[in-house]
């Protein structure tokens, strides 16, 4: 709870960021949602794919942010696990994600584009949260590993969304690109939240095999990494 | 049984360059340790081994014979450490928030907590109210990161040239504090390349970084010590 407590406090005083944060959501969806023939399909879509570029923003990069401010030190010497700290920073993340989506939904609404049941996608985008959650943990772990992977972490989040179907529906990809939509637990969230009364359990047990999967492998990595770090004194000029 | 620190034949070498070489002693309770050594001496890289932000190429540090590798939270609650870098602080939060927050990760409760970080911010003249850490000077934030390092009452001090940027008057409530920690029962070790006439009598034991070894200088009858 204290980590949490200074995730809310350091996030709450960078005052013009929340305006950013608040905003570009819907300005960078307006134009596929609008255009589209089917907005609230796409809309959905976009959401979901939404929350996993807030989490491999946030997560992958905690440490380098950590390193560019000089407290990284603080994670080695104050009695806090690796793991406690990257779940407070994915309930804080949370939270905001939760209040931008209700904020931008009520944007589209002023251009009549509705979502059906509006609770039940605001509970899919807190599943969506915990399973974006653990794909971003691990890559964090191929970050601290290979660090060309943080170069390219714009790119992942898009080429993800393109394989999950975010403005499309996967059934028009050759069987072969679908094997790999069928890989990646966004897919299955989207699938879920658009067809919203096939409550498919399949599918979520999917995803939180999946998630669960990806958190426990990353775990393994940033802590193996660590480890590393620490023999070879790169934290000292990391 | 009071509290206890060894280094055990530490060795540690950067590329091909030996700042360490088996180097053991034993830091006891209710002692207070000066550290000294020339820049580049190795003062600031040992600090590092022993709060384990480095590993070292040979040898083990044990806290009260626990080491990090196998009980690293059990030795991290007991220890408390002041870099000699003011970035370890969080330049978004306040002087009071960053020091609160570093008790209660610490386990100290907020009753306790306040009660001595209240006492300690009027000690050092620190302000309590919602100035950013960003804000302040060096020596404010070195002030913020010393009260940060002993808020949680530590068995086990160990910092890195505290003392520079701080003010005569600083200087001497610092090592007054260190040295009250030190009297309670814990290690307290200070590495510093300077220190003045006046405090050094403070220390129980004057250690000298030299050739990769800590000198006892007590031992060897003089203090070689370069003075402000």
């Amino acid at each position: 709870m204290i980590y949490l407590y200074k995730e809310i406090l350091e996030s709450l005083r960078y005052k013009v960021i929340w305006i950013n944060l608040f905003l570009i959501p819907f300005f960078q969806f307006a134009p596929f949602v609008l255009m589209s023939a089917d907005p609230t399909q796409v809309l959905i879509g976009l959401i979901c794919w939404y929350v996993l570029t807030q989490y491999f923003f946030v997560i992958p990069n905690c440490f380098e942010d950590e390193r560019i401010n000089g407290t990284i030190v603080n994670l080695l010497t104050f009695p806090v696990s690796v793991v406690r700290l990257l779940i407070s920073k994915g309930i804080w993340l949370a939270f905001q994600t939760i209040a931008i989506v209700t904020f931008t939904l009520f944007l589209f609404l002023l251009f009549n584009i509705t979502v059906k049941d509006l609770p039940l996608l605001l509970a899919l985008v807190v599943f969506d949260c915990f399973a974006m959650f653990c794909c971003s943990v691990f890559y964090l772990g191929l970050v601290l590993h290979i660090q060309r992977f943080s170069r390219i972490n714009g790119f992942i989040q898009d080429v993800l969304g393109f394989f999950s179907g975010y403005t499309f529906d996967i059934r028009k990809f050759p069987i072969g690109l679908r094997l790999i939509s069928y890989l990646i637990p966004l897919t299955y969230i989207i699938i879920i939240a658009r067809h919203s009364t096939v409550f498919t359990p399949v599918a979520l047990m999917m995803v939180t095999i999946l998630s669960l999967m990806l958190l426990f492998l990353g775990l393994h990595m940033v802590n193996q990494k660590i480890q590393k770090l620490r023999s070879s004194g790169e934290w000292n000029v990391w | 049984m009071l509290p206890l620190i060894e280094i055990n034949n530490i060795s540690k070498s950067f590329k091909d360059n030996t700042i360490i070489y088996n180097c053991s002693f034993e830091f006891r309770g209710s002692n207070m340790y000066l550290i000294h050594g020339d820049n580049g001496s190795g003062k600031s890289t040992l600090i590092r081994i022993m709060t384990n932000l480095l590993s070292p190429d040979e040898g083990h540090v044990y806290y009260n014979h626990f080491t990090f590798e196998k009980d690293q939270k059990k030795i991290l609650q007991s220890l408390g450490v002041i870099l000699n870098d003011d970035r370890c602080l969080y330049y978004k939060l306040s002087a009071w928030e960053n020091v609160y927050y570093a008790g209660r990760i610490f386990g100290v409760s907020k009753s306790i907590l306040h009660s001595r970080m209240t006492t300690l911010f009027d000690l050092f003249d620190l302000p309590k109210d919602k100035t950013l850490i960003e804000n302040f000077s060096s020596g404010m934030k070195r002030k913020v990161a010393i009260v940060r390092g002993l808020v949680h009452q530590p068995l086990f001090l160990l910092a890195d040239e505290p003392l520079n940027n701080l003010d005569e008057e600083s200087r001497f409530k610092c090592i007054q504090v260190f040295k009250q920690l030190a009297l309670n029962g814990s290690v307290v070790i200070v590495a510093s390349h300077i220190i003045d006439e006046g405090y050094r009598d403070l220390f129980d034991v004057i250690l000298e970084m030299k050739d990769g070894k800590l000198h006892d200088l007590s031992l060897q009858g003089n203090s070689g010590i370069t003075s402000l």
